[in-house]
């Protein structure tokens, strides 16, 4: 059950997205606006209700390659962390590294990899896991770090080595960390997914609203675009939910 | 457990700022078994002395016995209890994984001295086994480090000011608490603190340190039997001692 603030909250949004959309129709209505410049919510949500099946399958290509790649990418932050944990004097060179994958725009190697690995998941994998890599390394490199001298001295007052106080100390106190990256991280890795699909794809999100932008087709292109809304807003609240699921020790 | 100290000085050097010294030229046996209050302005090294003893920190100089041992043999054998001002206990460990996590870290050199579900008792914590310390008031969570500490089974205790964030009432209420479990265990014990009162109260003997960098200015036996009343006359006596040696008149 729900508690009653949060569901105070939890209907404020719901009200706010509905006038928003109420707004967005009536507008459209009244001033007769061409659906080549801006289609009603109601035409969209027909659009992607008569075309289920294809939005469907394009939904599963695109949240195949996002999850991957943001399983991929936080995996590979995480361990990179931990590796700096343990040898701070890497941190130079791998930041530097991480600070040049982070900085080159996306849509510079997203054609590359197309080139290179051709129009399946792979290419679309790479750069999801590239986008979302950096946010995790940093902030869970931060939350090794940023952990109450006490706690160390307790530890290493009992002689505790470093691998002890990474376990019972650095790592827990990471975990938190760990989920603000991943709530950054979730929602980025389907713009990386959708970005990787404009440049060349079989299949997925990104490549319907390709097809739909080159024909011109716009109740086709907002029916994708409420679709990773949705999936957007889902991600973040799976890994809220996550959240709260593992950092049970706040004492709420 | 014997503590020796010869001629130890310790100087911090903070980087791109001026060498602070803490302590010069101390000199200190403690007999096995006896309670040792040190009492001091702030910065005259106390808690500097208690981390180099618990193997926290090296010394710039002197030398430091606990028993036979040096620091770091001491502590790795677990022969020394530390305890800080705050409880330090890990957010994301029950109360019990709490308390018997020294068990756990370098296991070789631990030998439990009473079970958890004591230690527990000993504190008057045994319903909150489970709880999360987030959960529990502040004088709950320094019972369960004061706990922790005994879970240890060290012949020697380091206390670093371990009441000082408490308010009054259960600083009093585990003052009393303490002085039981001491009289039941007998350790070596160093305490410090930042009351006069309180020192009077517990200890064999007092030590009193100058201002920064700390040396001994004043080394006070105290024999009245445990308990004690504090506003007897004879301990009247000695806490007036020890103000004055403190600059209080």
């Amino acid at each position: 059950m729900m508690d009653r603030p949060a569901r105070t909250e939890s209907l404020t949004a719901l009200a706010l997205v509905a006038s928003a959309v109420l707004t967005w129709e009536m507008t459209v209505r009244w001033l007769g606006i061409p659906i080549y410049l801006l289609p009603a919510p109601s035409r969209v949500l027909a659009t992607l209700l008569t075309h289920g099946d294809l939005y469907l399958e394009a939904t599963g290509v695109t949240l195949l390659e996002a999850m991957t790649g943001l399983f991929l990418g936080a995996l590979a932050g995480c361990l990179g962390a931990l590796a700096l944990g343990l040898f701070p004097r890497l941190e130079r060179g791998v930041m530097t590294l991480a600070i040049l994958i982070k900085s080159t725009p996306l849509v510079a190697i997203a054609p590359l990899l197309t080139i290179w690995l051709g129009f399946g998941i792979l290419p679309k994998i790479l750069i999801t896991a590239l986008l979302t890599f950096f946010p995790v390394l940093v902030n869970v490199l931060s939350g090794l770090r940023a952990v109450d001298p006490a706690l160390l001295d307790t530890l290493r007052s009992w002689h505790a080595d470093r691998w002890e106080l990474l376990r019972h100390v650095r790592m827990p106190n990471a975990l938190p960390h760990l989920f603000v990256a991943l709530k950054v991280s979730a929602p980025l890795s389907l713009i990386g997914a959708v970005v990787a699909e404009w440049t060349g794809a079989s299949g997925g999100l990104g490549r319907t609203m390709w097809l739909a932008y080159t024909n011109l087709n716009l109740p086709f292109l907002f029916a994708a675009v409420f679709v990773l809304g949705a999936l957007g807003i889902a991600l973040y609240s799976l890994v809220s939910s996550l959240e709260r699921k593992f950092i049970f020790w706040s004492g709420e | 457990m014997n503590v020796s100290i010869r001629q130890l000085s310790h100087t911090y050097y903070p980087p791109g700022a001026d060498p602070i010294p803490a302590l010069q030229d101390l000199n200190l046996e403690v007999q096995a078994g006896s309670f040792v209050a040190i009492i001091g302005p702030s910065g005259c090294g106390k808690s500097t002395l208690l981390r180099i003893l618990a193997g926290l920190i090296d010394p710039s100089a002197g030398q430091v016995h606990i028993g036979p041992h040096a620091p770091h043999e001491a502590s790795r054998s677990k022969l020394v209890a530390w305890m800080a001002q705050r409880p330090a206990l890990l957010p994301w460990y029950r109360l019990q994984t709490n308390v018997t996590l020294a068990q756990r870290i370098n296991p070789r050199n631990h030998r439990p001295l009473v079970g958890v579900r004591e230690l527990l008792r000993l504190v008057r914590l045994e319903r909150h086994a489970q709880a999360f310390p987030a959960t529990l008031s502040g004088g709950m969570q320094q019972r369960a480090a004061l706990a922790r500490t005994l879970a240890l089974g060290a012949p020697l205790w380091l206390m670093d000011e371990p009441f000082a964030a408490l308010d009054e009432l259960t600083r009093e209420q585990l003052t009393v608490e303490v002085l039981a479990l001491w009289e039941r265990f007998r350790p070596t014990t160093l305490w410090v603190t930042h009351s006069v009162l309180e020192a009077a109260r517990m200890a064999d003997r007092v030590l009193v340190m100058s201002p920064p960098p700390g040396r001994l200015i004043l080394d006070l036996a105290i024999k009245q039997p445990r308990p004690r009343d504090v506003t007897s006359e004879p301990l009247m006596g000695h806490v007036r001692a020890l103000r004055r040696a403190l600059g209080f008149q």
